[in-house]
């Protein structure tokens, strides 16, 4: 007796799964329907909202438009500025180079031969006193080298003699820079 | 007779499927109607919504590019309206004259000989390396790009202040130029000189947004030659 009053309650409790579960499709499919709409309405205001953008940068460009000359003026002079920019800090100035070495020579001494190449300078110095070049050696060298962007790699002294005649001294020197002038 | 016999078996067979299935249908309705609304959702889901969504992110992409180029196109024109015609031509004209868009031996000319003056050296000749008109790639370009023409200046009377002097007061002068290398024997022989120059950049017409000169290029504006 009891099993049959076990039996109806189960029938009961499964049409009641059943109804739940009925319950719980039809409130997903509403809910996805709704979502869908939802998603969809939006989709449709974000293209006209793209749609009165386009249409007011269009009216924006008309104005752009009259000031043609003006803004490419501008737009010109940015563009020279940035080249020049960019040219100035991209290679070493020679004239820099060569102040280098003239402002770390003591004044007595005469540079009277100046030769280039790519990358190095190369001067010929005179001087009666031979403390001058002394000076210029122990100094001055040391200057050049830690001076403030000098880029020297390497320096030689290429030669050193009495000039002709005994009136004073003659070095030859050649400074060799890590980047090219050009 | 035979014909309508079988007409009538086959109809008489095809209402009994048609019963058949409504009592199947009857006996698991309460399954096959949730089945077929999540399968419902399902579908729903591939082929609406997740279409959607990547549309809308999509759009909103777009949306946010697009009301950049208004702020930007809005900008622009405020920044244009602001600026005094006559100083924006005057900045225009000074950079151009600083880095001219083409190889003007004139102004070459004027630079050199108003910077020997002032230097105290004699020019006694000069040579232009002009490159290829046509030719592309015959043009002379430096590390960064941008093309120059090369020059040459016999010189004389110079001595090592002459030439600093001189490539300083070249510096202040149009077009933009450095000394590359001298070769000088008591006090003459040759200097090498690159003037630089840059054809115009058509893009720039249809460029639209402008922004004003920062205080950095408006101090390198102020440094280069005035006119």
């Amino acid at each position: 007796m009891a099993q049959d009053i076990n039996l109806l309650t189960t029938e009961k409790k499964h049409e009641r799964k059943m109804a739940t579960f009925s319950l719980i499709s039809l409130v997903v499919l509403i809910f996805t329907i709704l979502t869908t709409v939802v998603l969809l309405l939006y989709l449709l205001f974000l293209k006209t909202n793209i749609s009165s953008v386009t249409g007011k940068q269009t009216l924006v460009l008309k104005q752009l438009q009259l000031l043609n000359v003006k803004k490419v003026e501008v737009l010109t002079t940015r563009e020279r500025l940035a080249t020049i920019q960019n040219i100035k800090s991209s290679e070493p100035v020679f004239a820099e180079r060569l102040n280098h070495i003239a402002e770390s020579s003591p004044g007595d001494i005469s540079i009277s031969t100046i030769s280039t190449d790519l990358s190095s300078i190369t001067v010929s110095m005179n001087t009666a006193n031979l403390a001058s070049f002394n000076t210029f050696f122990n100094d001055g060298l040391t200057k050049i080298e830690k001076g403030k962007g000098s880029g020297v790699k390497t320096i030689t002294l290429q030669s050193f003699n009495i000039s002709p005649g005994g009136s004073g001294y003659d070095a030859s020197m050649q400074f060799i820079y890590a980047t090219p002038f050009k | 007779m035979t014909r309508l016999c079988s007409l009538y078996t086959l109809h008489h067979s095809s209402k009994k499927h048609m019963q058949e299935l409504i009592f199947f249908y009857k006996k698991y309705q309460s399954i096959i109607i949730p089945c077929l609304f999540f399968l419902g959702a399902i579908f729903i889901f591939i082929q609406i919504i997740m279409p959607t969504l990547s549309a809308i992110g999509a759009q909103r992409q777009t949306l946010k590019t697009e009301e950049q180029k208004l702020s930007d196109y809005t900008n622009s024109v405020t920044v244009l309206n602001s600026l005094d015609d006559a100083q924006v031509s005057k900045n225009a004209n000074i950079a151009i004259s600083a880095l001219p868009p083409s190889k003007d031996v004139q102004s070459i000319y004027l630079a050199l000989t108003t910077s020997a003056t002032k230097a105290g050296i004699i020019l006694t000749g000069f040579s232009v390396s002009l490159g290829d008109v046509f030719g592309k790639t015959s043009v002379p370009q430096n590390t960064t790009g941008i093309p120059f023409v090369v020059v040459t200046v016999k010189v004389e009377g110079a001595n090592i202040d002459n030439i600093i002097e001189f490539s300083n007061e070249l510096a202040k002068v149009s077009p933009l130029n450095k000394v590359t290398g001298a070769n000088i024997n008591s006090g003459s022989g040759d200097m090498d000189i690159v003037f630089y120059y840059k054809p115009y950049d058509l893009r720039l017409i249809n460029q639209n947004v402008v922004k004003p000169l920062s205080e950095s290029e408006q101090l390198m504006l102020n440094e280069l030659p005035q006119q």
